[in-house]
């Protein structure tokens, strides 16, 4: 099996499947551009991804790679659908700052999989909850003046509720 | 909470030996807003290799770029958007993004729908491509009939917003609707899926608008509804792609006749046809016939429409010619008898559901030929018809696992 060498951003190195590196298109199209033979031995530099979420990121893709590829159907407009396997609900049971990081790896390396998987995962945390409890949960800070709020809240009431 | 950002090799990725700086091309530019939070986060903290920050309290959806927050607001129901919006302003920003209101369904929000609820939603629905406002209609809690004239309006002017973009829209059940709004509804040139459940249609007139306005509809539901034999006829002979007719229970079509030679001209690719307790097909039914013409038939509702006394031809042209066939309701057939069922049974092989509720006359016998001789049947409605042993319902559930038998009394 052809390898190639990752390297995260503090050092380490992931000798890794080219196989595995192709599910992110980043890299499937940095390859191709690139003509890399397979027994090349260079290392490509990933600074972007640290080596504990460069290991997640790397599991995620051992684990689905099998995954037929991920097809935009125009006729299914409802997204709306939580199916997190058990693997992955498993598996994205981290702290907040790792979510985050690998969300934001995954938009990186273009692994469209494991950046909606997260992305569904981050909207599981905010459904159900009140717009304070969303800013208590993600530390977010309320910049609305009192009289703007009154007005967003009225403008969403209707369907805030329920 | 402890976190760990990616530290020291930011903003230049150091140069490994054996590799060339070819890869730094590769480095998405768009994640410039990116580098610059990140460097910020990590700004007072000593470059080294696996130092620990606790970053408590950080908000880390700041440093996530917008097309991952559209992301994440894409998989969020409209409660969840209503409630996002009002966090702060960045998120107001992007949960008031058309973009997340194409599909929207406020039935459960119902008795909250009236003017000024509406007229606040409609900013939202200028793109809208799936609507469903069955039941809405705060006012329906008084008098069916009333609703103001400025609810009336604003509908009007969702519908005429959308126009372009609605593909399916959904309005059972919807007392409000008046003629107006009817005409608009056929205004919207690009719809696919009509269901109109339980309306007037009082004083519609589909001649009065452009024609050729429903091109594109597939579906059309008027179960339920006032809706008279000249109105649909007329919608159907401009619905060329028309495939789903639903028109249960409706009181005011009776005979079955104009619909079927309508249907069998103009709508030739039709699979489902349901009209289940519309057409008590005592006079002309022997246009049931006819049914054959439409050879793409997968689904067939005749329950409660008993073709009397034409059910030999009725029966024997759809098993000729409808080869798709895979459900077909015969409930309340009462006088069907084993012989006029068997040209379907033994001809049909697609069929999956066969619905025989309250025939009288059908015998095991003719269960047994169904179960045979159709490999794809799953199916088999037997509630309240034919007088069956116990041990025999046993025998055919064993010999033919794969048929379900309803056949509670």
């Amino acid at each position: 099996m052809p390898q190639i060498k990752l390297q995260s951003s503090d050092g380490e190195v992931f000798p890794i499947d080219v196989e595995i590196a192709k599910m992110s298109t980043t890299l499937k199209t940095m390859l191709e551009d690139l003509g890399m033979e397979d027994d090349d031995d260079e290392i490509v530099p990933l600074p972007n991804v640290n080596a504990a979420i460069l290991r997640k990121v790397l599991e995620w893709c051992t684990a689905h790679r099998h995954d037929p590829p991920i097809v935009d159907d125009p006729n299914i407009l409802d997204t709306r659908t939580n199916n997190i396997t058990c693997w992955d609900a498993e598996f994205l049971k981290v702290d907040q700052g790792t979510l985050f990081e690998l969300i934001l790896a995954a938009n990186y390396l273009d692994i469209r999989g494991l950046l909606d998987v997260a992305c569904k995962s981050v909207a599981t945390l905010i459904s159900g909850k009140t717009p304070e409890d969303i800013r208590k949960t993600f530390n977010i800070k309320n910049d609305f003046t009192p009289e703007e709020e009154e007005e967003i809240r009225k403008e969403n009431e209707c369907c805030a509720e329920k | 909470m402890t976190y760990t950002p990616a530290v020291g090799t930011i903003l230049s990725p150091p140069l490994i030996e054996g590799t060339t700086t070819r890869f730094h091309l590769f480095c998405p530019l768009n994640n410039t807003v990116l580098y610059n939070r990140r460097q910020e986060l990590t700004h007072n903290v000593i470059p080294l290799r696996e130092t620990e920050v606790k970053l408590n309290g950080q908000n880390f959806t700041e440093i996530l770029p917008p097309e991952v927050l559209y992301n994440i607001f894409d998989s969020l129901d409209l409660r969840s958007l209503s409630r996002c919006a009002q966090v702060n302003e960045r998120w107001n920003l992007i949960a008031n993004n058309l973009h997340f209101y194409r599909d929207i369904d406020l039935k459960m929000y119902w008795d909250k729908i009236n003017t000024n609820t509406l007229e606040k939603l409609r900013k939202k629905l200028q793109k809208v491509r799936k609507l469903d406002m069955t039941w809405c209609n705060e006012y329906q809690l008084g008098s069916a009939e009333f609703a103001p004239h400025e609810f009336i309006d604003s509908i009007e002017r969702i519908l005429e917003e959308a126009k372009e973009t609605l593909t399916h829209l959904c309005l059972n059940h919807a007392s409000w609707i008046s003629k107006t709004i009817l005409h608009r509804i056929f205004d919207c040139s690009n719809l696919e899926e009509l269901r109109l459940r339980n309306i007037h249609f009082r004083d519609f007139n589909y001649w009065s608008m452009s024609s050729n306005t429903v091109m594109k509809l597939k579906t059309l539901d008027v179960s339920m509804s006032g809706i008279e034999k000249k109105h649909l006829t007329d919608i159907l002979k401009n619905s060329p792609n028309l495939e789903n007719l639903i028109m249960d229970d409706c009181r005011r079509l009776k005979n079955p006749e104009p619909i079927i030679t309508t249907v069998t001209n103009y709508n030739k690719k039709l699979k489902t046809w349901s009209s289940s307790s519309t057409f008590s097909g005592q006079d002309s039914s022997q246009i049931y016939g006819e049914f054959g013409k439409l050879i793409y038939l997968e689904y067939l509702d005749l329950s409660l429409c008993e073709p009397e006394p034409y059910r030999t031809n009725c029966l024997e042209n759809i098993a000729m010619n409808c080869k798709k066939l895979k459900r077909l309701e015969l409930a309340f057939w009462k006088q069907l008898t084993d012989q006029q069922l068997l040209p379907i049974i033994t001809r049909c092989k697609e069929l999956s559901h066969l619905n025989l509720t309250k025939t009288t006359k059908i015998s095991p016998m003719a269960l047994s030929i169904a179960c045979n001789n159709l490999p794809n049947l799953r199916h088999l409605c037997i509630y309240s018809s034919i007088e069956i042993s116990k041990e025999m319902i046993e025998d055919l559930t064993q010999k033919y696992p794969k048929v379900k038998m309803y056949n509670l009394k």
